[in-house]
This record gives C-alpha cells, sequence and structure tokens, in this order.
C-alpha cells in the first residue's frame, strides 16, 4: 500500500518533472577577469517511468573576479532502456542556460541567475533557473540546487517548475578536473563524471 | 528450407501474421506543457492480424482481450476501429494518480472510435504504429487540451 502511494505520488510529480536534470559541472569559484573555464559530462539515470541518458557543457567567463557569465547546454533523451533510445522510441530534450553568476565569501558560495530556454517534442519553454553553489570539503565538493522556474504553469497540476539538489566531488588526481555528480529531482536519482578545463 | 522472398511485398503481406508485443509508449503532453513518456512493456501480447478479414486480434496469455478492424488506406497508413478494450492494453494506467483519470476517460472514448496509424516501420521483421491526437478534456470546471503521442512496437 505504501509502495503503490509512493508510486502514485512520484508519478503525479514526474509528470511534469522531466526538466534540466543534468548535473552543475563547476564549483562555487569565480574565474578572475577574463579566465574562461570549460566543464563537460556525461549523465544518465531514471525515475520511476523512465531512464534518462544525456550530454552536458558548460562554459564560463570571468568578468569580474567575482563574477562570471556562466552559460550551460544539455542534451539528454528518456527512453525505457538506453537500447530503446538508440531505437528512436525516445523523447529528446535540449536546454540552454545563459546569465550571470555572483561568487560571495571568498568564493565558497555562489548563485547564478540564468535564463533557459529548453526545446522538446516540437515545442519551447521558456524557465529561469536560479542555482546556489556551495563549495564544501576544502573545494573537494560542490553541494548545488537548482530550480527551473517555467514561465507559464500547467493547467491541471498547477505545476510550474521543479527543484534539483546535487552533489559535485572533484576526484583527487589529474589536478581535481575530474568530477563525479549526483542530482536528484525527488522523483528520480541521475549521477554523472565530467571534466573541467 | 524456405526462403520469403519478399521484394514484391507490399504492407498487406508484411502486415500478416503473428506480431509480438515489445513495447508500448504514450507521451501525454498537457496544453503544451512538458509531458511524460509513459512506455510500458507489453511482451506478453500477442497481434493476430488476419488480412483476409481485416483483423486484428490481441492476446494476452492465451485469453482474447481485443479485437478490431483495419483499412489499410495506403503503403504508411492503418486505419483501426478499436473497442473499448483498447485502452486496457495500450495504456499502463494502474500507476496513474486519480487526478488524471478524466484524461483517460476522454481517451477510452476517443479509442472506441477509429484511428489513423502512421505506419512509421514496416517489414518481415517489425512493426512500428505511431498516431498522435489532442483530446479536450474538461477538468475542473475548464476545457485542457491534452495531447496523446502512442507509438506500437511489435516484433515477429
Amino acid at each position: 500500500m505504501v509502495k503503490k502511494t509512493l508510486r502514485l505520488l512520484c508519478l503525479g510529480l514526474t509528470f511534469s518533472s522531466c526538466f534540466a536534470v543534468h548535473p552543475e559541472l563547476q564549483s562555487a569559484k569565480s574565474l578572475k577577469k577574463d579566465e574562461r573555464s570549460i566543464g563537460l559530462g556525461i549523465f544518465g539515470g531514471a525515475n520511476v517511468l523512465v531512464e534518462i541518458y544525456g550530454i552536458a557543457g558548460v562554459y564560463n567567463y570571468g568578468l569580474t573576479d567575482k563574477l562570471d557569465w556562466s552559460t550551460d547546454g544539455s542534451f539528454s533523451v528518456q527512453a525505457s532502456s538506453l537500447n530503446r533510445a538508440f531505437q528512436g522510441f525516445g523523447v529528446n530534450q535540449y536546454n540552454l542556460s545563459s546569465g550571470p553568476k555572483l561568487s560571495v565569501l571568498n568564493n565558497r558560495i555562489a548563485l547564478r541567475l540564468p535564463a533557459t530556454v529548453t526545446y522538446s517534442t516540437e515545442d519551447i519553454y521558456l524557465s529561469t533557473s536560479p542555482t546556489l553553489l556551495l563549495d564544501v570539503i576544502d573545494e573537494k565538493a560542490t553541494l548545488f540546487l537548482r530550480y527551473n522556474r517555467l514561465y507559464e504553469r500547467n493547467a491541471i497540476e498547477g505545476y510550474s517548475g521543479d527543484l534539483v539538489f546535487g552533489f559535485n566531488y572533484f576526484l583527487p588526481f589529474y589536478s581535481n578536473k575530474l568530477l563525479l555528480s549526483i542530482q536528484s529531482n525527488g522523483v528520480g536519482l541521475y549521477g554523472g563524471i565530467g571534466l573541467t578545463l | 528450407m524456405s526462403c520469403d522472398r519478399t521484394a514484391n511485398w507490399t504492407a498487406i503481406d508484411f502486415l500478416s501474421g503473428t506480431w509480438e508485443g515489445q513495447e508500448i509508449t504514450n507521451y501525454i503532453k498537457i496544453q503544451s506543457y512538458p509531458g511524460a513518456l509513459t512506455p510500458h512493456s507489453t511482451d506478453h501480447l500477442l497481434n493476430q492480424i488476419d488480412t483476409a478479414n481485416r483483423t486484428s486480434t490481441i492476446d494476452s496469455a492465451g485469453v482474447v482481450i481485443d479485437e478490431s478492424f483495419f483499412v489499410l488506406l495506403d503503403e504508411t497508413h492503418l486505419s483501426l476501429s478499436g473497442t473499448d478494450q483498447t485502452i486496457d492494453w495500450a495504456f499502463d494506467t494502474d500507476p496513474l494518480p486519480a487526478g488524471l483519470e478524466p484524461i483517460f476517460d476522454s481517451l477510452r472514448i476517443l479509442f472506441s472510435g477509429e484511428q489513423t496509424f502512421d505506419i512509421q516501420l514496416l517489414n518481415r521483421k517489425e512493426c512500428v504504429l505511431y498516431f498522435d491526437t489532442i483530446v479536450p478534456v474538461y477538468y475542473a470546471g475548464s476545457l485542457v487540451n491534452v495531447e496523446l503521442r502512442h507509438t506500437q512496437y511489435w516484433k515477429k
């Protein structure tokens, strides 16, 4: 009974929670002025209905020592399995976010305020994705919290966005440029591996 | 040992026979908002297509659960006159929240009528049928458009 109730709850949320489950391929630390950085990664995971696979990238440019312009993009596909995705039974989604990233408190906390465009099933969705990044464990890990807020609400469920929370761990080799990421939107669990350059 | 020569086969020749269910995906979007892909396995189903009588009979573990009539409109379009039972095997409604039931009530009415499927893939071994539609649903006193994208995958 509990399991069924949980499934119902999950599906109710899942019905509209398919947005932007990609990892944040960066820490809270700001770049110096005119510096650039790139992060690339792959991710995957599942919720109660589907599996999701994707690739993601982020490009940051230092506007000042505390303010970056941060742009990320991702491509993901939802399907019952990776095999089915390759067979064409999946639903593709493209996300592009761009906006400022302000780092404070000795670069330990950062707030991104990007605008996001999502393209999926021949429709475009506009949203904003405020993201909080918090560096912990001597900058070896980053916690992040991202709220993707759609500009319009869903008529039936009153849905207007979803929250993704996650954790990046920078592995102690290759100059800490390799990261593992785990994130969830409350209805599914996703993981990824990335490289920051 | 026999060898089927399919060079001159048309869609009706390929359709004939018994197909094993693989998967049905229903992608449901509510008024252009992000929707949900709800795939479910149909490997317990057999679809016996009788091209002489133009019938499609769905069998689950030896029990006939649905029968419909079809008309092959052309090589890439198939019209199926379904029954009320179709919704029961074409959708996994079991885990759905009660709040979405009005959508499925409307889909039941839709499926009891006639649908025109695109034949996306049809050869000796695989068949992929697809149709999409927009169903108006009365929800909490207002009319909401629900878009359904329905894909059936069968194998011989």
